[in-house]
Parts: C-alpha cells; structure tokens; sequence
C-alpha cells in the first residue's frame, strides 16, 4: 500500500530527506501541466515547477495539512507561474475579464449536445484535446486545468486565483463551451482527413 | 418556463450545488426536456474531460534535479551572509577609526582630501588593521574590556538586523539565488 503524503511529509520533517523524492515523483507531472499552461513553455514551465518544489521543501515544516499537500503544493506552482509570467512582461489577460452573467439562462451559450459524443474515443484523444486547450485563452486554459486536472473545487480555485466565485463559475462554463466547440470542429476535421 | 441558468447548469453537474436548491433543480429537470439536454451534454463533456484531460510529462532526471537542489544550501546563505557580516563589521571598524582620538597606531597614513584619496585611505586602514591584528587593536581601543564587548556586539548586532531585514527578504524573493543542481 502507498504511503500517504501525511506520512511522507513527516517523514521529510524528520530528517529523511530522501522521501521527498516520492512526493516530487507523485505530483510532478501534474505541477508541471499546470505551470505550462501559464507560461506555453517547457524550459520556463519546468524551471517553474522546479522552483516551487524547492520551496515547498523549505516550507514543509510549516506546512499545517489544513488543505492537501497537492492543493498546497499547485497554490506554489501558481505564484512562482505568476512571478515568473509578469518578469516575462508578457500582456496579460485579465483574470477577471469576463462578466459575470450568472442569472442569465442558458439558450445564448447552450453546449451542442450532438457534439459530446463518441466520437472523442480515437488513439489520438489527448493529442487533440492538448491542441484544443491550447487555443483558449489564458484564463480558461488555467481555470480549466485547476478544475480538471488538479481536480480543485469551485471554493479551492477561488482562493487560489483570488477571483469572485461568480466567475470562477461562469468562466468555467465558458472554458467548457469554448473547448467543446473547439474540439467538435477539430475532431469533425481529423475524421474527414482519416 | 424559466430555464435553469449557467450556473445552475454548472453547480449540478459539478455536484456544487446547496442541498435545498438540488431537489429544486432536480424537480426543473424532470418537466423540461430542453435543460435535460443540457445538462447530459455537460456531464458528457465533464466525463470525457476527466478522462481525456492532457498530463504533460516532465523531461527525465526532473526528481534527481530537485533532490541535488534541495541538499544544496542557498548559495545566498553561503557566500553571502558572511560576506555581509564581514562588510558590516568592517565599515564599523573604520567609523571608529577615524573618530578623533583613535590610538595613533592604527590612524589612517594619509590625510584625505580628495574621493580617491577617501577610498584609499578607507582601503589601506582595512588592510592595517587586519594586518595588526585584532588583539592589538581591540586593546588600543580605549574603555578596555568593555568598550570592545560592546563593539562586538554592536557589530553583531547590525550584522543580525541587515541581514535579517534586508537580506532575508531578498534571499525569500530571488529564487534565481537558488542553485539550479542541473
């Protein structure tokens, strides 16, 4: 049975060093997507996720296990994503651009049902869906990737982002409505050319 | 019939949704056809993307890396907080030296008159100093014991503040201090 991250990070704290090399190989991959989704670039995103394992090594000790190590771990990858974004002097989008129309009903952005079928189920899936993803913008790349990915709660990704839980939601369903019909065209596309 | 807006949409399907509000969109549900579909295609979308959702992959030796960088010390700490301890105590040094009053053993060979001239003067009485020794200079110093408890302390003590105010901050804000361990 796996040790627990409760237990790896006790370990850590008491001098085994070595343990945090599992808690690195269990979320490395995950930190690593997320700060890639900030920065589009390997070299920055993995200097990122470098960086923020570094100081959450340094922080374990005052790390209280109030939230997961994970959402801990991810709330590091996003401000050291951050920094490093803004000393990039890249234009940034706002967060919080979008308006919050949450009363509003859903016939003007409905989802297309007959494009969420089978149709997704090919070898090249995740091929498709990373390109899909990487046509939105940057803020529903990243609400996106928090929600799916590192499987945070509405309330986790409110705190983390420091947005309205209003938008949080809409641009969630946004994100959602933009990549579906994003990916319903790619897919229709592969399928002629196949 | 008012339809369910987005984010009753969402809250459902994402299981967000308060208790008492539940059976209210659930009871909508069951009368509108049109909201019905909504809601299959968004959980078809969330159920696709929970299991199609892209991990990229980091490049290998990525742990070994993190694992050389952790067990280095910063080089911050390394190199710089001596070298701001020595700079501090230093520059403390020659504040005193050249009070009036100074032992004339350890007053600077020449007058200053000119900025160069300042810096030279700051060097070489850096250097004479050190070159008689500590023992010598601290029992120069007039007040004896005392006088030279307090200076270390005060030197210490500055040392302590700089470092603690303004080089700890900065150790904290550039990451790029860090060694890389690649």
């Amino acid at each position: 049975m796996a040790i627990t991250d409760e237990e790896l990070i006790k370990r850590v704290c008491a001098g085994e060093t070595k343990q945090f090399a599992v808690l690195v190989e269990r979320y490395q991959n995950k930190a690593f997507t997320l700060a890639l989704r900030f920065l589009k670039n390997h070299e920055d995103a993995e200097e990122a996720t470098q960086d923020a394992f570094v100081r959450a090594y340094r922080a374990l000790k005052n790390f209280q296990g109030t939230a997961a190590f994970g959402t801990w771990l991810y709330r590091i990858v996003y401000n050291v994503s951050m920094t490093k974004l803004s000393s990039r002097k890249d234009v940034m989008q706002s967060l919080d651009q979008t308006s919050d129309d949450d009363d509003e009903p859903h016939r003007e952005l409905a989802i297309e049902p007959s494009a969420v079928d089978t149709s997704y189920e090919h070898d090249e899936t995740k091929a498709v869906v990373r390109a899909a993803i990487q046509k939105l913008p940057e803020h529903y790349r990243l609400i996106l990737t928090l929600f799916y990915l590192e499987e945070l709660r509405y309330e986790e990704i409110c705190e983390m982002t420091k947005l309205p839980m209003g938008t949080v939601k809409t641009q969630l369903y946004r994100a959602r409505v933009m990549l579906q019909k994003i990916l319903s065209r790619q897919l229709s596309r592969e399928e002629v050319t196949l | 019939m008012k339809h369910l807006t987005f984010i009753q949409l969402n809250q459902y399907v994402d299981s967000e949704i308060l208790s008492h509000q539940r059976k209210e969109v659930e009871d909508h549900l069951h009368e509108c056809a049109s909201c019905r579909t909504q809601v299959e295609s968004l959980q078809s979308l969330d159920v696709f993307l929970r299991t199609e959702f892209p991990v990229e992959t980091v490049s290998p030796n990525f742990t070994q890396r993190i694992m050389v960088a952790i067990s280095q010390k910063p080089l911050f700490s390394l190199v710089w907080k001596p070298l701001a301890l020595f700079a501090v105590i230093f520059i403390v040094n020659a504040i005193i030296i050249f009070q009036p009053g100074a032992s004339p053993e350890i007053q600077s060979p020449v007058q200053p008159t000119h900025l160069v001239d300042i810096l030279k003067n700051y060097i070489s009485t850096g250097v004479h100093i050190f070159s008689l020794g500590t023992s010598k200079y601290f029992s120069s110093f007039k007040g004896g014991m005392v006088s030279n408890v307090l200076f270390i302390a005060l030197s210490l003590g500055i040392g302590f503040l700089l470092d603690r105010f303004i080089l700890a901050p900065m150790y904290k804000r550039k990451v790029s201090f860090f060694p890389k361990g690649n």
